[in-house]
């Protein structure tokens, strides 16, 4: 279990992470959300061991993760400007990782090679930003970490490829029981592999649940009546209402039966429950803190 | 801190020799051509089948031409190495995965700087290997002198390479760790010169003393130059001629060791440093909050100083103290911003708190220069107890001649009297002086007085005056004293008064040359050398006896020198010099080494013993042929 509590980091007064508390459970595929300068990228680095907490701490089953070498064996992290030293090629740096993790397999190395279709001889600066990220994938999951960090992982990566890395940290979370920490804004793409999602916003954890906790305790509902809208029943929690022609839309926070059981009574023409993506769920948590909708690029 | 080598300190360890081998390749051509391959070209000049004490002694200047070289180059790669093993805390990029990886920062470093002295031992190591045999096909090996230059470049090498180091943890621009080292290593040096060039403007009588030791400690590169190229030569045993061989002095030794063992605090500083600095500092002019402050108002004083002092020669070429204080507020202020703008990162830094540091900065500017305009320290009138002195120099053109080391109290107690009296007669105005030094009355002349004292604690104090001396006052009697003592006139290095202390038995021989007559130098035979010395030293002896007046028109030197002939005395020197500078030649053959030789001319007319031995060896007719006609 990765597990932040309270963590403040401070640059130059500007407080990036203010009191910042996150849990990911062993096994489970993470997805840390937010808009942009939420925090993410920060907490992330310090999950890594790259930044030091002014406050707080960061722990990997109970362990310190700054300067614990036992501990930062078992995590390995593909950061969104992943670093290669510029005369280095993929065997290279491979090699230093080698070098580094004790779990690192060179027979999956060697297997990955046909995965990636990289010349692993080839000077990395020299590769697009989109081979340079398959060649940290192929790196870092030779590393057989039991904690991955992943910050924007498929950025600059065609579809096809897209597929085939998560096919293959899918893969790992499955076999070998792999913790993933991802940070992302693509929240379909997220939608599609987590099972834990947390939503930071202002250097602040705003949220965490699974993903089938926080989809069963918010319901987007479908209604039209046959006359004029009647007064909902007190009790509902409504987030959001929109009605187009005669069909009302409604995100209502609560359990989906009972909802359904009580708009029922309003005898509707049309009442259909519709599953919220991420997306949605994501907008409408946000929008309680004065988050502005359109801000959201997805 | 565990010292058991892993496996990742062994990964981040080739990765550095990966990176940076071209590095070790660049410094290691430099060595193997200054000290093997040079000595392998220059074989022929140094191989003497007949003489290995020759050889020797050529192998040996090779060796000490290498080791004077040694600080310099270790200074230029030290920092280099620095540079290019710390790049990655420059950059948050590479900081990220560096530090990322499953490896402290303590072994980081540890691991690094590790590397950096392998890098620079390894070269070190093969040159000094490789030379061994060039030297035997040279025709000797200088095993100890080998190892003192792989001693000199190795702990310069650490001593640099640690506080090249230390730098780089300080900041988070690459390039800012050359600009701080060159800072550190002359910063003590540079504040010291920007004082003095005040003092010696403000002050009367202010001379700067050079460099006193303790700068000469703060100045890491100078002392450690200045005690490399100053060897001592030890005579090499059992040869047929005189060969000298140059070896570090102790104190050279000392100074190694010395800074050694700051090289060890500097690097358990440089630790701690980088297992305080935070990763996100990378790409900050000083990544330590603390330190901001401290580089801002060293810098921004030292530049207001220095810049300000230009433009005050710029604006009105020197002079006024209003001018000079207003010009160094200005630069100081000048660069007080643009470190500002440095340490944030940004133009906007005309903060009222900035605006608050920076009349701070101008007050303390106009404080140093107004504590030094009026001597606020009592540089002006000190003048050292006598018995505080260890020994002093005196000189000040042709009316008071350089005297060389008076220790006697007698003498120092004279001397100080004379400083009371200068100082108590007031700085004179500039016409004033002017008329006194073209004065031609026997009344009233000017004093050019300058004197160095060695204290007994080790300080220096100079000084420099230019003084009117009048007939009757408290100086010209202060000035005719000093003048007078016996002791005062040996020293002296006036030819009318000065005999070069040599022991009669030792003069070999000698050449007299008479100036009215156009003929070459006549040999003197050792017998008529020793003759004509002792008259000398007798004749010399009663002139010093004689007491002088210090305006006399005959003091002066209008009259000085009635003989028209030159006379040398050759002689056996036993108190052969013992240091050498590095490069000058060696000596070859012991009768050069040892044979010294000193001269002597414009004799007053009434050293008549002389003039009548020189007319008895028949050098002359008559004594009057020897005087000026």
């Amino acid at each position: 279990m990765l597990e932040a509590k309270n963590v403040v980091k401070t640059f130059d007064g500007f407080r990036a992470l203010d009191e910042a508390s996150l849990t990911v459970p062993k096994g489970a595929v993470y997805g840390l959300v937010g808009p942009n300068g939420a925090g993410k990228s920060t907490l992330i680095r310090h999950f890594t061991g790259v930044y030091r907490p002014d406050s707080g701490s960061l722990t990997l089953e109970g362990q310190p993760i700054y300067e614990n070498t036992a501990v930062k064996q078992r995590i390995c992290v593909i950061p969104d400007d992943w670093f290669y030293f510029s005369q280095w090629s993929i065997r290279e740096m491979a090699r230093l990782y080698k070098g580094m993790y004790p779990t690192f397999s060179q027979e999956r190395y060697d297997r990955m090679h046909e995965v990636f279709p990289l010349d692993d001889r080839q000077m990395i600066r020299r590769m697009s930003k989109g081979m340079q990220k398959q060649a940290a994938f192929w790196i870092t999951m030779c590393c057989m970490p039991e904690y991955l960090i992943l910050d924007e992982p498929v950025d600059g990566l065609d579809p096809v490829m897209r597929r085939q890395v998560w096919s293959l940290l899918l893969g790992d979370v499955a076999e070998r029981g792999t913790t993933v920490l991802v940070s992302s804004h693509n929240l379909r793409e997220l939608e599609d592999v987590c099972d834990h999602v947390g939503i930071m916003n202002k250097g602040k954890v705003l949220l965490e649940r699974s993903l089938s906790d926080l989809q069963d305790n918010t319901v987007k509902l479908q209604v039209a009546f046959a006359g004029d809208e009647p007064q909902l029943p007190a009790g509902l929690n409504v987030l959001h209402h929109e009605k187009i022609g005669r069909v009302h839309t409604y995100i209502v926070r609560g359990n989906q039966n009972d909802i359904l059981a009580q708009v029922s009574t309003l005898q509707p023409i049309l009442l259909e429950a519709i599953p919220l993506t991420l997306e949605e769920i994501f907008i409408y948590e946000l929008g309680g803190v004065d988050y502005a909708v359109h801000d959201i690029v997805l | 801190m565990r010292f058991m080598i892993s496996s990742s300190d062994r990964a981040l360890a080739r990765a550095d020799f990966r990176r940076f081998w071209p590095l070790l390749f660049g410094y290691a051509a430099v060595w193997l051509c200054a000290l093997p391959l040079a000595l392998w070209s220059n074989r022929r000049w140094i191989y003497d089948a007949t003489d290995s004490a020759a050889s020797l002694s050529s192998v040996n200047n090779h060796l000490w031409n290498c080791t004077a070289a040694a600080p310099i180059l270790s200074a230029c790669f030290a920092v280099l190495l620095a540079m290019a093993l710390y790049a990655y805390l420059m950059n948050g990029r590479s900081v990220g995965l560096l530090h990322a990886l499953p490896i402290t920062r303590g072994r980081q470093f540890a691991v690094h700087f590790t590397v950096g002295v392998l890098m620079f031992t390894v070269v070190h190591l093969a040159a000094a290997l490789i030379s061994l045999p060039v030297q035997a096909g040279c025709g000797a090996i200088d095993m100890w002198g080998t190892l003192e230059w792989f001693a000199v470049a190795e702990l310069t090498g650490l001593f640099y390479f640690a506080l090249a180091t230390l730098c780089a943890m300080i900041t988070g621009w690459l390039l800012a760790i050359p600009v701080i080292y060159v800072g550190v290593n002359f910063m003590f040096a540079a504040f010291y010169a920007l004082f003095a060039f005040l003092a010696q403007a403000f002050i009367w009588g202010y001379e700067s003393v050079g460099r006193p030791a303790w700068l000469d400690w703060l100045t890491p590169t100078v002392r450690l130059y200045q005690q490399t190229t100053t060897g001592e030569s030890t005579l090499i045993p059992d040869t047929q001629f005189r060969y000298y061989a140059q070896h570090l002095s102790a104190t050279g030794w000392t100074t190694l060791l010395v800074y050694t063992a700051v090289a060890a605090a500097l690097i358990a500083a440089a630790y701690f440093f980088y297992r305080a600095r935070h990763s996100e500092t990378a790409g900050d002019a000083v990544v330590f909050r603390w330190l901001r402050p401290v580089v801002l108002y060293v810098i921004s004083l030292a530049g207001g100083m220095g810049l300000g002092i230009l433009l005050w020669y710029m604006v009105s070429g020197g002079g006024s103290m209003t001018v000079l204080v207003l010009c160094q507020i200005v630069t100081g202020l000048i660069v007080y911003f643009g470190v500002q703008m440095l340490l944030h990162k940004s133009f906007r830094v005309f903060t009222r708190r900035s605006w608050l540091g920076g009349a701070v900065l101008a007050v303390a500017l106009a404080v140093i220069a107004l504590v030094i305009r009026f001597d606020v320290l009592g540089f002006a009138g000190y003048v050292p107890d006598a018995d505080r002195i260890e020994s002093a120099d005196v000189s000040g053109g042709y009316n008071i001649p350089y005297v060389r080391d008076i220790s006697d109290p007698e003498g120092l107690e004279k001397l100080t009297a004379l400083h009371r009296a200068v100082l108590a007669q007031g700085k004179p105005d500039d016409a004033a002086l002017y008329q006194a030094d073209s004065s031609t009355s026997a009344d009233e002349g000017m004093l050019t007085f300058s004197v160095s004292y060695t204290m007994k604690d080790g300080g220096i104090v100079r000084r420099f005056y230019q003084q009117i001396v009048r007939r009757g006052t408290p100086l010209y009697q202060a000035y005719n004293d000093f003048y007078n003592d016996p002791a005062v006139r040996k020293a002296s290095s006036d030819s009318r008064f000065y005999l070069a202390e040599i022991d009669p038995a030792a003069i070999i021989g000698g050449w007299f040359n008479n100036y009215r007559q156009d003929t070459d130098s006549v040999e003197l035979t050792a017998p008529q050398a020793r003759q004509l010395y002792m008259a000398l030293d007798r004749y010399l002896e009663a002139r010093r006896a004689e007491p002088v007046d210090v305006l006399a028109p005959e003091w002066s030197g209008a009259n000085s020198g009635e003989c028209y002939f030159y006379l040398e005395f050759n002689y056996q020197d036993n108190t052969s010099v013992s240091t050498q500078v590095p490069g000058s030649t060696a000596p070859t053959a012991a009768n050069d080494a040892d044979i010294a030789s000193w001269g002597i001319d414009m004799l007053p007319a009434d050293c008549t013993e002389v003039l009548d031995l020189l007319v008895s060896f028949g050098l002359a007719e008559t004594a009057d042929e020897l005087l000026y006609d």
